[in-house]
């Protein structure tokens, strides 16, 4: 009978799992959740504590976190992506974690700088980004300057092969960003608290500019083909078609799938600077309607901020751990060390609300760009025009 | 069964209704989900009444077909309305006391922590006191948080470290006891400390924090510790009087305010008209086509006389059979204009310059669009056609071959008309179905290709996908207030074409009564 009340009152949205004293309740994905499990009955068995891991889908977590912890029904951490940091902390659902400096000093900077905002609003597990990935049939050696990959693409690429020397998944921000930061460009500067500033939008600096009229040669010498989206690519990869390409973690389970002995390296340099990708960092938040942020934090500091923890985590799915011991300890595998070496030139993604304002103008700009429609300049500075316009910056 | 039985029946269903009614109102007001109450009790109430009152005996075959409509239908279009009305947005989600409280609660790390030791004396069930050991000396502490006077207990401490080997006779608790009994209420308690507090920080410390943010209640406005900056309440947020807001927000009632925004500001009027042609032409086209293409067929695979019917049947079908998220992905690769199926074929014929730019220049885009719907569509529109196919009483036919009457004319005599009766209602749904397909529009193209950069709106964006992108691409994350309002805007649009369209095929029925 109770349980039947349970569900009775569960399907009228009165969660029964909701955030109590004395009780930790986990958000996770499916990959994570046996991991969280575990570390959670460890810690109930140490202290008597219980927690509690639902299992909700990645994308789901944001959304349904943001309806359910004002109602008191979320639960206490979260798993989730950086860039959900800045939403959740204008809704005021997240709470700040008192990393304490012993553990700081074990984690990558650039993924804590990834969960900051003003404060620390999450603990990361796993970092990502773009690298140059190439096949190693195709192309020995990564080289070390990225003239030398577009003199070797002048002579490999054929279209009507087709064949590629080099490719890049456009119009696609995220993946041609290293090219716009490799020259100075950035998205939003920091103000005087270290927060990032909205108003302060650098798509049309005069380094974003430069990057981009790099890029506009390569599609106007046809070296890159525009309109190359991530299946196209992908399936010319797989076929040996594409020597080297800017993606990140994701496409080396295909690739490899495919047979295609893969190497992984940092971008070249462009003209002697460094191209520094978008880094994507996953990690735990911990919402501010938790009445437990002292067990939180003791569960936190003590059982997911270990080693064995994070090689679990690793083990469930292999992204780069954020957690310098548990880096240190896999770092054998070229593959991840390559990744790892391009994106710690990286910039976090902005984490603030309203980079969901820039990413559509700015994707409209790349492809206006790689259309050969519109002068680099025209179309970056007509973005940011826009952007600014939009956010109330003008 | 008779009345007695039925009698009998009835009572008890409703006694155990009625007592499954007080036992979770009960609970659920136990639980303080006072939100619950009402409705259990009403709709026990409402139910018993369904099945006393003789006068509500139709009412009980509708009931549960309303029940449904309300809460699935008339509740989420309710629901939106309102919400256009608000500006529920990012940083304006939660009530105005949740936001005082959040902000309250932010507090400033001390650097180096300040950790005391804490130690609690009870039982499982009894909380004596704690005691916490600070520089000055043990500070005991009341399970409610008061700062009690040590001397009004019995605290012998043999070894002298400050920490009492028991309090009134009480052992001091493991941690593991006083998690398990007692941290519910100590993680409550905030002791006035310096500057600031001293709360529960681990599961052995109290620490001291500073609050970053007072409340003033009096002027009702938020104050900055740091800095002294006054926030005063406004509306829906609190701001300084320099203007510089604080998050998070509250939201509220803003009238018809998105509805003028929606009019004046440019950025979402502007493209409105494009998207709405071309959504109408879409939704229009994608049926013609469609029905043209699956009634022909229809006709074909309706003659006796063809060979193979059975199997061009089931062949023409497999687009339907096909889920629609994968087809249109194969389709979109088909048609990218540098490595697609189409370009290489053509290329292949005529030569390495030959292509055409199928999803990168609009037209093309609606065109590819449009060709992919039909491919995607006929299947229905041909498989709806021979069933009203067969419906058609043959002796017309027969009739009108004897008044001689050539194929041509049957067809648009008899065949058509007739057909139009059972067929013009599935044709609206499938324009209002079309005129919303978020989906194919989402997956082949985003709405792309860009018209002009910092519109959100592309070439082949309908309604549904730029209040979309409006939506959630928008200023500042979620702009929940404004999809609402192109929501509202959108099932207007469709309610009066559906409602035209309802009353004129209320015509078409009229030829079939006079048959």
């Amino acid at each position: 009978m109770r349980k039947l009340m349970l569900v009775a009152l569960l399907a009228l949205g009165v969660s029964a799992i909701a955030a109590e004293p004395g009780k930790i309740i986990i958000w996770a994905d499916d990959t994570r959740t046996p991991v969280f499990e575990e570390i959670g009955k460890a810690y109930s068995e140490a202290t008597g504590i219980p927690v509690e891991v639902v299992e909700v889908g990645f994308n789901e977590i944001r959304g349904q976190f943001i309806t359910a912890a004002p109602a008191g029904e979320g639960p206490d951490i979260i798993i989730g992506a950086h860039d959900w940091v800045g939403e959740l902390v204008a809704n005021g659902l997240l709470a700040e974690i008192a990393l304490p400096d012993e553990l700081k000093a074990k984690y990558d900077a650039v993924a804590l700088e990834a969960f900051t905002h003003g404060a620390l609003y999450g603990l990361p597990y796993a970092r990502e980004g773009v690298a140059l990935v190439y096949n190693k049939a195709l192309l020995p050696e990564a080289p070390a300057t990225f003239e030398e990959l577009i003199d070797f693409a002048r002579d490999f690429t054929d279209p009507t092969v087709p064949q590629y020397g080099f490719a890049v998944q456009n119009p696609d921000p995220y993946h041609e960003f290293p090219f716009l930061s490799a020259f100075g460009g950035y998205i939003f500067g920091y103000d005087e608290e270290g927060k990032l500033n909205p108003c302060d939008i650098g798509l049309d600096s005069e380094g974003a500019i430069t990057g981009a009229e790099y890029l506009d040669a390569l599609f106007e010498e046809g070296i890159l083909a525009a309109g190359m989206g991530w299946d196209i690519w992908t399936g010319l990869f797989s076929e040996g078609r594409i020597a080297a390409v800017i993606t990140g973690p994701w496409a080396i389970g295909i690739a490899k799938g495919a047979g295609i002995d893969v190497g992984v390296a940092p971008i070249p340099l462009m003209k002697g600077h460094i191209p520094k990708p978008f880094v994507g960092v996953q990690g735990v938040m911990v919402s501010a309607f938790s009445p437990n942020l002292p067990l939180v934090e003791d569960f936190l500091f003590n059982y997911f901020a270990t080693v064995d923890t994070q090689l679990a985590l690793y083990e469930r799915d292999p992204r780069i751990p954020a957690f310098l011991p548990a880096y240190e300890a896999v770092a054998d595998d070229p593959i991840l060390r390559g990744f790892a070496e391009s994106i710690a030139n990286g910039v976090p993604m902005p984490n603030i609300p309203e980079m969901s304002a820039v990413w559509g103008t700015w994707s409209d700009a790349m492809a206006a760009i790689g259309n050969q429609e519109m002068e680099p300049a025209d179309a970056l500075k007509k973005a940011a025009d826009a952007i600014r316009e939009v956010l109330g910056c003008k | 069964m008779d009345g007695l039985g039925k009698t009998i029946l009835k009572i008890l269903f409703l006694s155990a209704l009625g007592a499954f009614a007080i036992y979770w109102a009960a609970l659920a007001a136990l639980a303080g989900d006072w939100k619950v109450v009402p409705f259990v009790v009403l709709g026990a109430a409402g139910v018993s009444w369904l099945l006393l009152s003789e006068r509500a005996y139709p009412l009980r075959y509708l009931a549960p077909g309303l029940l449904f409509m309300t809460v699935m239908v008339l509740v989420p279009v309710v629901y939106n309305i309102y919400i256009s009305f608000t500006n529920y947005s990012t940083g304006h989600i939660l009530r105005k006391d949740q936001a005082i409280q959040v902000l309250t609660s932010k507090e400033i790390p001390t650097s180096p922590p300040v950790r005391f030791r804490f130690t609690a004396y009870g039982t499982a069930d009894y909380l004596r006191v704690i005691v916490i050991s600070t520089p000055e000396g043990p500070l005991f502490v009341s399970p409610e948080g008061k700062v009690m006077d040590p001397g009004s207990f019995a605290a012998p401490d043999a070894n002298g470290d400050g920490v009492p080997d028991s309090v009134d006779g009480y052992p001091p608790l493991g941690t593991r006891e006083f998690l398990a009994n007692h941290y519910p209420a100590v993680q409550r308690i905030r002791i006035p400390w310096e500057e600031g507090w001293l709360r529960l920080a681990t599961l052995r410390d109290f620490g001291y924090f500073i609050p970053r943010y007072r409340y003033d209640p009096e002027r009702d406005a938020i104050i900055d510790t740091r800095t002294g900056k006054v926030y005063y309440a406004g509306l829906d947020r609190f701001v300084a009087e320099d203007g510089e807001p604080l998050d998070p927000g509250w939201p509220r009632w803003v009238g018809l305010a998105n509805y003028i925004r929606f009019i004046r500001d440019p950025r979402y009027h502007q493209a409105f008209g494009r998207v709405f042609l071309w959504n109408v032409v879409w939704a229009v086209l994608s049926v013609a086509f469609s029905f043209v293409l699956g009634l022909a067929l229809a006709i074909l695979l309706n003659d006796r006389n063809l060979r193979l019917r059975k199997l061009y049947r089931s062949l023409l079908i497999v687009p339907y059979a096909i889920p629609a998220f994968i087809s249109i992905l194969i389709w979109r690769g088909f048609f990218n204009t540098h490595v697609g199926l189409f370009n290489e074929v053509l290329k292949s014929w005529l030569g390495p310059r030959a292509g055409v730019p199928w999803l990168d220049d609009p037209f093309w885009a609606r065109f590819s669009l449009i060709f992919t719907n039909v491919w995607l569509t006929y299947p229905y529109m041909m498989l709806v056609s021979l069933g009203a196919l067969q419906a058609i009483p043959g002796e017309l036919y027969e009739a009108a071959a004897i008044d001689g009457a050539g194929p041509w004319k049957r067809f648009t005599t008899i065949t058509f008309p007739l057909l139009m009766v059972s067929v013009a209602p599935l044709l609206i749904g499938s324009f209002s179905f079309n005129f919303n397909n978020f989906t194919i529009i989402w997956l082949m193209t985003q709405g792309g290709p860009v018209v002009e950069i910092g519109s959100q709106a592309g070439a082949t964006d309908i309604l549904l996908s730029y209040a979309y992108k409006l939506a959630f691409y928008g200023a500042r994350g979620n702009e929940y207030s404004m999809a609402a309002v192109f929501g509202v805007i959108i099932f207007v649009i469709v309610a009066v074409i559906s409602g035209i369209s309802f009353t004129r095929t209320r015509a078409l029925e009229e030829v079939s009564r006079g048959l």
